[in-house]
């Protein structure tokens, strides 16, 4: 069993594990030759929401570089660990790396790069984040960080199964979520339950009720990306396409969606999809659209309501 | 009659931040009665018949305003924390989205030694809210149909496309106290720079439970010296027996706080006081005053022969106002403590 890559885009991977951070206090990370999985099952948050997101780990990704990985099993190798000591260390290396803020930190060092590996400590299995570089005063230097990780058996691995959804109803391209996070953590203060609605015109709304108040706020014109075409064939009971102006809804609760609402860290675009009554399932990518460099799938569960 | 099928209500507004800091001037308590009349709104809300808080709200702060008066009084009561969370949806109206006049005050020195370690923080957090805070502002439009409608509110950020529509629950308004201020019957009448009262406030030991506030009026006999006295407060005490002075007092846990303002041009811009007053108010009701003074312009105190107290508060005015008319004032109105010996 042997893993090793460098990370390439520490700022990065920093806020992804910042946004995971707000859901759990650990994850699964399933590393495959191909591509690199984060997971939090449902039951690992309170609210219910649950992440499975996957990350290209090919040659020159978004995120990692020289990754190599060996295993018995495909190739594959699933960890898990805590998200808090994750965060420390990739606080620590995105300080060194001086990316973060943009503000050169005094600790920054030149030339840097970081590797992680897979290593062991008696029984132990750790991860180990090498940081090295130079300091301003061109010494050579080098920090590790070890963490505890824990690898999954295969049985523990069969247990955990990506949630099965119906097809959804919309797909709608999602404002700009730290501006989407602003408005929803204010009516945060105001209900617990959220509905969430779009139409094939573009529109989004988000109603909250309280004793007190009604509040709608809504956004048009966002893009609504049409359903691939396998959908169409598959779909072969030969439904009409529903009018463009028929709202789909399905209502969460705002706990569980500003949950997902951290993910504004990422800083990339979002599609949100609506299963009318089943969840919302929305897809954070990582990069730019077309670089294929990965997405955070986050699952946020319906609430029955009994209107 | 032939109104009936016209709302009552109709105003729009392209920035509700001077509406919403009014509102919130007054949120001391949740639920508020709004009166709608040609002259604009008055906000009242009460706190267990001892205090009264009105915000008037004149039409000057919007930019179209059309009341059609029906048969029985436009009066309601409605949530004011709702109101005032709908307002601030798109994140422009809340307690932080403020102009430079309160990075001002807000940087000043408060108790000694307190300043050194936050400042350069506050100043970079304020320049950075501000730099966001300045271009982009929530419009509204507030229409009510009438008694036993509710009170929907339109909000839009102006540059992008999100709206927000907020329906207001209205409720038959509370019986409300609103004792009237006597203007014949006054004691002392101040006018003041809102600074000046608000820093006071703030300089209050946080444990006093009454706050004494204290006028002698000018041409007094000069008081008896201090045995211990310096050359120099002798002199300042001898002057403000003859200008006359206002004081605050306030008596903590640790220690009494006596603020003086002395009647001079600087501090006052008018000061009405034929013999000496003494009254004590309620301290929390007191503090309440501290929100309102937040970015307002003058304050004026007026208290009656009997100890009720008016303070008025007036906000600064907005370009288009004509000559007379103001930008929103906010009333709080309390009776005075029995003494104790």
């Amino acid at each position: 069993m042997r893993f090793r890559t460098g990370i390439s885009n520490v700022a990065l991977l920093h806020k992804i594990t910042r946004s995971l951070a707000a859901l759990a206090r650990s994850c699964v990370i399933r590393l495959s030759p191909e591509q690199v999985h984060f997971i939090v099952p449902g039951n690992e948050s309170s609210t219910g929401v649950q992440v499975w997101s996957s990350v290209s780990a090919e040659h020159c990704s978004t995120l990692f570089d020289a990754y190599k990985i060996e295993s018995n099993a495909n190739n594959e190798i699933w960890v898990e660990l805590h998200l808090d000591s994750l965060l420390k260390i990739l606080r620590s290396a995105d300080s060194s790396v001086g990316s973060i803020n943009e503000s050169r930190s005094t600790a920054a060092l030149t030339e840097s790069d970081v590797t992680l590996k897979l290593n062991k400590k008696g029984q132990q299995p750790i991860w180990s984040f090498e940081i090295r570089g130079y300091t301003a005063q061109r010494k050579p230097m080098s920090i590790t960080h070890e963490i505890p990780v824990k690898i999954l058996s295969a049985r523990r691995q069969a247990e955990l199964n990506e949630p099965l959804c119906p097809q959804p109803d919309i797909h709608v391209v999602l404002p700009n979520l730290l501006e989407l996070r602003n408005i929803v953590s204010r009516l945060s203060h105001m209900a617990d339950d959220v509905k969430v609605s779009a139409n094939h015109e573009g529109r989004l709304e988000l109603t909250a009720k309280a004793p007190r108040v009604n509040l709608t706020t809504t956004w048009n014109d966002l893009s609504v990306p049409s359903s691939n075409i396998d959908d169409d064939i598959a779909n072969d009971d030969d439904q009409p396409p529903p009018p463009p102006d028929q709202m789909f809804s399905v209502t969460v609760a705002i706990k569980g969606f500003l949950k997902f609402l951290t993910s504004h860290l990422v800083g990339g675009a979002a599609i949100a999809c609506i299963c009318e009554d089943h969840c919302l399932i929305a897809y954070v990518y990582i990069g730019e659209l077309n670089e294929a460099g990965g997405v955070l799938t986050f699952f946020v569960p319906a609430k029955m309501t009994d209107d | 009659m032939a109104n009936q099928d016209l709302p009552v209500l109709v105003a729009e507004t392209n920035d509700v931040r001077p509406f919403a800091r009014l509102l919130r001037g007054i949120g001391l308590r949740h639920n508020a009665v709004m009166e709608i009349s040609e002259a604009g709104f008055a906000v009242t809300v009460e706190e267990v018949r001892t205090l009264c808080a009105i915000a008037w709200i004149p039409t000057s702060l919007f930019t179209s305003f059309t009341y059609n008066q029906p048969s029985i009084p436009a009066t309601f009561e409605f949530n004011l924390d709702s109101l005032l969370q709908c307002l601030n949806i798109f994140g422009n109206a809340g307690p932080t989205s403020s102009n430079t006049a309160t990075s001002a005050v807000k940087s000043k020195r408060r108790w000694a030694g307190e300043g050194e370690v936050g400042v350069d923080e506050d100043n970079e957090e304020y320049q950075v809210s501000g730099r966001k805070g300045k271009e982009r502002k929530t419009g509204m439009r507030m229409e009510w149909t009438g008694q036993g409608h509710d009170l929907n509110v339109l909000l839009s950020d102006d540059s992008r496309g999100p709206t927000t529509t907020c329906e207001l629950r209205t409720m038959e308004p509370e019986e409300l106290m609103n004792a009237q201020f006597d203007p014949d019957d006054m004691a002392l009448y101040v006018i003041m720079k809102s600074e000046w009262l608000r820093d006071a406030l703030f300089d209050l030991p946080p444990s006093c439970t009454r706050i004494t506030l204290l006028a002698h009026p000018p041409k007094e006999p000069i008081p008896p010296r201090e045995p211990n006295a310096t050359v120099s407060s002798i002199g300042r005490r001898e002057r403000r027996a003859e200008v006359g002075q206002f004081t605050i007092l306030a008596e903590g846990d640790f220690g009494m706080t006596e603020l003086d303002y002395p009647n001079d041009k600087e501090v006052m811009d008018k000061f009405d006081c034929a013999e000496k007053v003494k009254f004590s108010y309620n301290s929390s009701h007191f503090a309440l005053l501290h929100r309102a003074l937040h970015q307002s312009l003058k304050v004026c105190l007026q208290i009656e022969k009997s100890g009720f107290l008016c303070v008025q508060i007036m906000m600064p005015l907005s370009e288009n106002v004509e000559i007379g008319g103001h930008s929103g004032i906010l009333e709080f109105k309390m009776h005075a403590l029995e003494e104790d010996d």
